[in-house]
């Protein structure tokens, strides 16, 4: 079990001190892939969108998982049938979904395209980087939602009805049930949620790679995006195992982040 | 000043009437226990009074003021929950404060005042844990402690002692008196344990099926019960009641093939259609009594508990003597000289025995 855990990611720490190619031995050449990487700009393009991304779609995300969640859990009836409307996204396959939103937003004839048009919006992405980023953005929050929500949802649901009862007549307006009640008891389930969608999003691929490609002139490249580039489109195995420890080593480092503010918040003991 | 005015109070959820048209004054500074069995709407009634439910008709007051439409912190109270309800990502002292914060106190003030509070309950040495963190009597006094707090005109309880061992709840039962007649403040408690409204009410109301049956003073109703509900409910183990007929100036029940004299009514017509109800310890050995199949004996040392039956119907009789009987014995008893109750069998409704 452990061997094939560690197995695979011992094999790319070793690849990523190597450089190969198809048909070649590796041969071993220190930090050079490491140096190589820190030291394009692309790298860096791809680091800082994957950052802005990342923490759009995380927080967004979280934001909205917390208002849907909050109405749905509002509901007097219907609300199993809103819940499987909210979950709808997640069983949608990935390709389908973002050929969907392309669709939607195809810069002649989209929905959205069209509409934002209406309002003065120029939204043409296939020639405006940050608008590619806004709609990979986009459809990586909706795919994601209902996951971040479902983790919500529990912890909402969760918290005793007498709760707000008694906080009612100890005087809170409902605006003080959600802050002073709601929010703090669901802190340890939201960071939960942040901890998950940092990693699965830290590895965001298929959305940038179906929207752009990168594109234009590898603008909206993402830290995924640039690995299998390395990898695939330029054979560079020692690279692209490079970039994969570095986005280990930085989904850890998030990850490390935020388990321990969980584990202050559930545990803070007099 | 701080009455409770109930009047002709209904609560329906759709079609459903849990309450039916409830009048009840509660007086300034009482101890008004509400009981009854569970779903008798009891906690129904307490949430309008907080105003945690809506009232479908009628009107409830609190001192001067119709509370009808009034949210409920407007209304003055203080409700205590069955499962505390303690928010627990707060502290006890936060606990405690919550209402003075919202309230926007001063933090001085505040910090006082749950001092003073929290060394009245015992709960000083815990202030600064949080509810997981205590057991369950110390978190029903944190959830009293909150409530005290607030200094409200009425303090409402909903079973608030259900959750503690019966050890627990007697001390715990004691503690509330105390505090009530400490605070001298208004205070309702739903239960549906008898003994607890016996031993803390200054009167009791008792409900069934959303109506009150009666409402008195814990010894007026046990000694005096309007109806056969009433008299079944209160006292434990519960009175016993046998079907009964009257003929020729005798109580008379049907024991297998013989009727038993119960006593003797001289005055009385003759008629059918009669439940006897007697109270465990007010039984005698007598020849000529009722015949019971001794199943179970219960010594407690100070007297003697015998659970038998009539003809099936499950009798209980409490001895002071201690008289010996056995499994499978027939023992002859009859209730001692007005030591009984008449009801009429079809309404429940108590007849007078002179
Ligand atoms: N939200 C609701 N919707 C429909 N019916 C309800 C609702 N709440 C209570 N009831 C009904 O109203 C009646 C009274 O309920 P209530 O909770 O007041 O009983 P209770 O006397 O407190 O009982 P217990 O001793 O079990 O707590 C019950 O028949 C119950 O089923
Ligand atoms: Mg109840």
């Amino acid at each position: 079990m452990t061997f094939m855990l560690a197995g695979p990611a011992v094999y790319v720490l070793w690849l990523s001190f190597t450089v190969s190619n198809f048909g070649q031995n590796p041969q071993f050449v220190g930090w050079q892939n490491y140096a190589a990487i820190l030291t394009d700009r692309y790298f860096w393009t791809a680091a800082w969108n994957t950052f802005i991304v990342v923490n759009a779609v995380v927080y967004i995300e979280l934001l909205l998982a917390v208002l849907v969640a909050l109405v749905v859990a509002s509901l007097k009836t219907g609300r199993m049938l809103m819940f499987a409307v909210v979950l709808v996204p997640y069983g949608i396959s990935e390709v389908v979904g973002v050929l969907s939103w392309r669709f939607l937003a195809d810069p002649s004839i989209g929905l959205i395209t069209n509409t934002l048009a209406l309002i003065g919006i120029d939204f043409n992405w296939t020639l405006n980087p940050e608008a590619a980023l806004v709609l990979i953005t986009t459809i990586s929050i909706w795919h994601h939602l209902p996951f971040s929500f479902v983790i919500i949802y529990a912890a909402i649901i969760s918290v005793p009805n007498e709760l707000y009862e008694a906080a009612r007549v100890d005087g809170a307006t409902k605006w003080q049930e959600f802050w002073l009640i709601t929010a703090p008891i669901i802190v340890p389930a939201a960071l939960l949620a942040i901890i998950f969608r940092y990693v699965f999003a830290f590895r965001m691929f298929s959305e940038v790679w179906l929207v752009t490609q990168g594109g234009p002139i590898r603008l909206t490249e993402v830290l995924g995006t640039y690995l299998y580039r390395t990898g695939f489109r330029y054979s560079d195995f020692g690279g692209a195992a490079a970039t994969g420890w570095l986005m280990v080593l930085g989904s850890l480092l998030l990850a490390a982040i935020y388990l321990r503010a969980i584990y202050r918040s559930a545990f803070r003991d007099a | 000043m701080v009455e409770v005015g109930i009047s002709n109070v209904i609560k329906k959820y759709g079609a459903v009437d849990a309450i039916k048209g409830i009048s009840a004054s509660i007086k300034d500074g009482e101890f008004v226990v509400l009981v009854g069995p569970s779903g008798c709407g009891k906690s129904t009634l307490l949430r309008m009074i907080a105003g945690l439910e809506e009232i479908s008709g009628g009107t409830i007051s609190i001192g001067s003021k119709v509370v009808n439409d009034m949210p409920p912190k407007q209304r003055n109270i203080a409700m205590v929950f069955q499962n505390y309800a303690l928010y627990p990502h707060m502290t006890v002292a936060q606990n405690m404060g919550f209402a003075l914060r919202l309230a926007r106190a001063n933090k001085a003030e505040m910090d006082k005042r749950v001092r003073e509070v929290a060394e009245i309950l015992g709960l000083t040495e815990y202030l600064d844990r949080f509810p997981r963190a205590l057991s369950g009597g110390q978190r029903q006094r944190v959830a009293m402690g909150r409530a005290i707090v607030r200094d409200p005109a009425v303090f409402l309880f909903d079973e608030p002692l259900s959750n503690l061992d019966a050890k627990l709840r007697t001390e715990m039962r004691t503690e509330i008196k105390a505090l009530h007649l400490r605070l001298k403040a208004t205070m309702i408690y739903v239960t549906h344990d008898q003994i607890e409204a016996m031993t803390m009410a200054d009167r009791i109301i008792v409900m069934h099926d959303g109506l009150v049956e009666q409402i008195g003073t814990p010894l007026e109703l046990y000694d005096e019960p309007v109806n056969k509900f009433v008299a079944g409910f209160l006292g434990s183990p519960p009175m016993n009641f046998l079907p009964a007929r009257i003929s020729g100036g005798k109580l008379l029940t049907d024991a297998g093939s013989d009727s038993v004299c119960i006593a003797e009514m001289p005055d009385q017509e003759d008629r059918d259609g009669l439940d006897v109800g007697i109270r465990p310890d007010k039984f005698e050995i007598a020849d000529d009594g009722i015949p019971m199949r001794v199943n179970v004996v219960e010594p407690t040392g100070a007297e003697i508990q015998v659970v038998g039956d009539v003809d099936g119907r499950n009798m209980v009789v409490v001895f002071r003597d201690r008289l010996v009987f056995n499994h499978g014995d027939i023992a002859r008893v009859r209730p001692v000289q007005n030591g009984f109750y008449l009801f009429d069998a079809k309404t429940g409704d108590r007849l007078p025995v002179a």
